[in-house]
């Protein structure tokens, strides 16, 4: 995903707003970093307020860009992640430094799922590549409105 | 646990409408709504909730900041837990 910095801008504010129609409440303004080497740091981060002791459900989406010529940026990074406190468990899809990622766990994308919070049957699990933003929503609402468990077990553990 | 999202039909009832209204506002993006599988949707509550009120969506104002380096996602708490830091 190749964008120049206002549709970046735009994209993020869609982000937000995908979610506010949701039913999820921003916590703050949708926010972009940039650093004296191009870089680009995005982050969206929503909630659902419960009455549950256990806290809010809560939404967050961040990406880091990396500058390319001509005022161009490219989607290189990225966690997207569901903490559902109130049923208490965890959904997530995270694109981290490719290299890295390849060379600990065999692939360069990996997923997080916890039917319980905080105790994963395992640390990550094989996933696919996400085009952007708007399918982690589908896929992390899916998630949320899930009635029963998620089924991590069927999924490939990466270790 | 609260109820945490309606079906189509439940949101028919609710508005005394048909079900048939409620899959065409879904269809056309005026009713929120998580598509479990192909022929199932479902539309969770505080989505059906704003939709009554009908509250405008507030204008989002994307924030921008210049900070000394942009710190790499494997740098941040969920990727402490992957073992995947990548300063």
């Amino acid at each position: 995903m190749i964008l120049g910095l206002q549709p970046i801008g735009e994209y993020v504010t869609g982000l937000a707003k995908s979610l506010y129609t949701r039913g999820f409440d921003l916590t703050a303004n949708p926010l972009i970093e940039t650093d004296s080497h191009g870089f680009l740091a995005v982050s969206v981060v929503a909630v659902i307020p419960s009455d549950s002791p256990q806290g809010a459900t809560e939404i967050s989406l961040r990406e880091t860009w990396r500058p390319l010529p001509n005022q161009r940026w490219e989607r290189h990074e990225y966690t997207y992640d569901l903490i559902d406190r109130p049923m208490n468990r965890r959904r997530a899809f995270h694109l981290h430094d490719r290299a890295a990622a390849e060379a600990l766990l065999g692939a360069a994308v990996h997923e997080h799922c916890e039917e319980t919070l905080g105790q994963p049957l395992c640390a990550h699990y094989l996933g696919r590549e996400l085009p952007h933003g708007h399918v982690a929503i589908d896929l992390l609402m899916a998630a949320w409105t899930e009635p029963g468990v998620y089924g991590c077990a069927e999924l490939i553990c990466l270790g | 646990m609260a109820k945490r999202f309606y079906s189509p039909q439940e949101v028919a009832q609710l508005l005394d409408v048909s079900p048939t209204t409620v899959m065409s506002r879904i269809h056309v993006g005026a009713l929120p709504a998580v598509r479990v599988s192909e022929r199932i949707f479902r539309i969770p509550v505080p989505a059906f909730e704003r939709f009554v009120a009908t509250l405008p969506a507030p204008a989002i104002t994307v924030e921008f900041r210049e900070v000394d380096r942009v710190a790499r996602l494997g740098e941040e708490i969920g990727a402490h837990a992957d073992g995947l830091v990548t300063a």
